[in-house]
């Protein structure tokens, strides 16, 4: 009895976690998006991206939510240093034309 | 009744006065963006003496490459496109009518008045958008901007301005402006590799990037459309902005967009008084 106790806590446990880490990857996943949005809007979207969350949406729904995280991570960060770029871009291009 | 008209005439002489005035302005302020780049070019290719050998693009400054070409070239391989964008050219629309009646000088030698800014409509006039523009006022469907008969139509009309020197203006502030959007695109550096059109055909043209030397900038517009063997068929100018900026990762714009014909302006001005010689070949 008290060994089918443990397992049923066991299994609600593992179960809760994989929930929690499931629900974290669609934050990330659903931030990337976000972000590459903004990107796309500023005109400076990477190629890069947009396959980057695919690949975490995929890897999601599959449940293989480590490999996901990590993609969605990619993505975010991509996404964070195109509109680095953008605002860069705005800020210096002149500083690239001929004096 | 007569003082009217002297008043209207009067009015129209201040009013062109003054229009004539803003587009020197504009035209001056860009005249001095010109002396600049070809300032940069003149010290970075010494070799290179008359600034109409940009037409030719890499060939200009690489003469391993240039030998090649020129054989190439005696025997040109979009020496066909032509014929077929000649024969669309006169094949008439399902009214009647045909592309001469939508240019000046029924389209014949008008490449190097293209592309301008229409004051009408407040935007840079590309050929392949004039070209599509004829064909929707007529009642037929637009074409793809990218290559096949876009870019054979392309060939053949400027293959009828071969050796006129391109000749843009910036009629007004709308037109600077669009200019300015040009500018700023060819200097903004984009994509995962972080490279502007001025990294790859300003600051590295003239030393190897992988296989091959990066053509300079100066003279980019004269070629187009180009039968490039990558390809291997004939495509246009924004075919080719696609490719860059896919090639440093950078999603690229549609063709026709607002942000490549604005680029094209510039580098066309950057281009002013050269030497149309499309179609070309490109590696």
């Amino acid at each position: 009895m008290k060994l089918i106790k443990v397992s049923i806590i066991a299994l609600v446990l593992s179960l809760s976690n994989v929930a929690f880490a499931g629900g974290d990857v669609n934050k990330v996943i659903a931030k990337a998006e976000s972000t590459l949005k903004q990107a796309s809007k500023s005109g400076f979207e990477w190629t890069t991206t947009a396959k980057l969350i695919d690949g975490a949406k995929k890897a999601a729904k599959g449940g293989d939510s480590k490999l996901a995280m990590k993609l969605a991570k990619k993505a975010l960060k991509e996404g964070e240093n195109s509109l680095i770029q953008a605002k860069y871009s705005e800020m210096h291009w002149q500083d690239y034309a001929p004096k | 009744m007569k003082r009217l008209t002297i008043l209207c005439a009067a009015l129209t002489t201040v009013f062109t006065a003054v229009a004539n005035a803003s587009s020197d302005k504009y035209d001056k302020k860009v005249a001095q963006d010109i002396a600049k780049y070809r300032t940069f070019f003149a010290n970075k290719f010494p070799n290179v003496k008359n600034f109409g050998e940009y037409k030719d693009g890499v060939y200009a400054i690489d003469a391993k490459a240039r030998e090649q070409w020129i054989e190439i070239e005696d025997f040109p391989p979009y020496e066909l496109s032509i014929d077929e964008g000649k024969e669309l050219f006169e094949k008439p629309f399902a009214n009647g009518k045909t592309y001469a009646s939508c240019f000046k000088n029924g389209g014949i030698n008008i490449r190097h008045n293209y592309p301008h800014f229409d004051t009408k409509t407040n935007q840079v006039m590309t050929l392949e958008l004039a070209i599509n523009n004829c064909r929707t006022s007529n009642g037929e469907k637009p074409l793809g901007y990218k290559k096949g008969k876009i870019a054979a139509l392309s060939a053949y009309m400027a293959s009828t301005s071969r050796e006129q020197k391109f000749n843009v203006k910036v009629p007004n502030e709308a037109a600077y402006k669009a200019y300015l959007d040009g500018k700023k695109f060819f200097y903004s550096k984009r994509g995962q590799l972080n490279l502007a059109c001025s990294d790859c055909h300003m600051a590295i043209t003239g030393s190897k990037l992988r296989a091959d030397i990066p053509g300079p900038a100066i003279g980019h517009a004269t070629g187009f459309p180009v039968y490039r063997s990558k390809w291997g068929e004939l495509g246009t100018l924004h075919r080719r902005y696609g490719g860059c900026n896919k090639n440093v990762r950078a999603k690229p714009f549609k063709a026709q967009s607002a942000e490549y014909r604005n680029l094209e302006y510039f580098q066309t001005l950057m281009s002013q008084d050269m030497d149309i010689n499309g179609p070309s070949v490109r590696k």
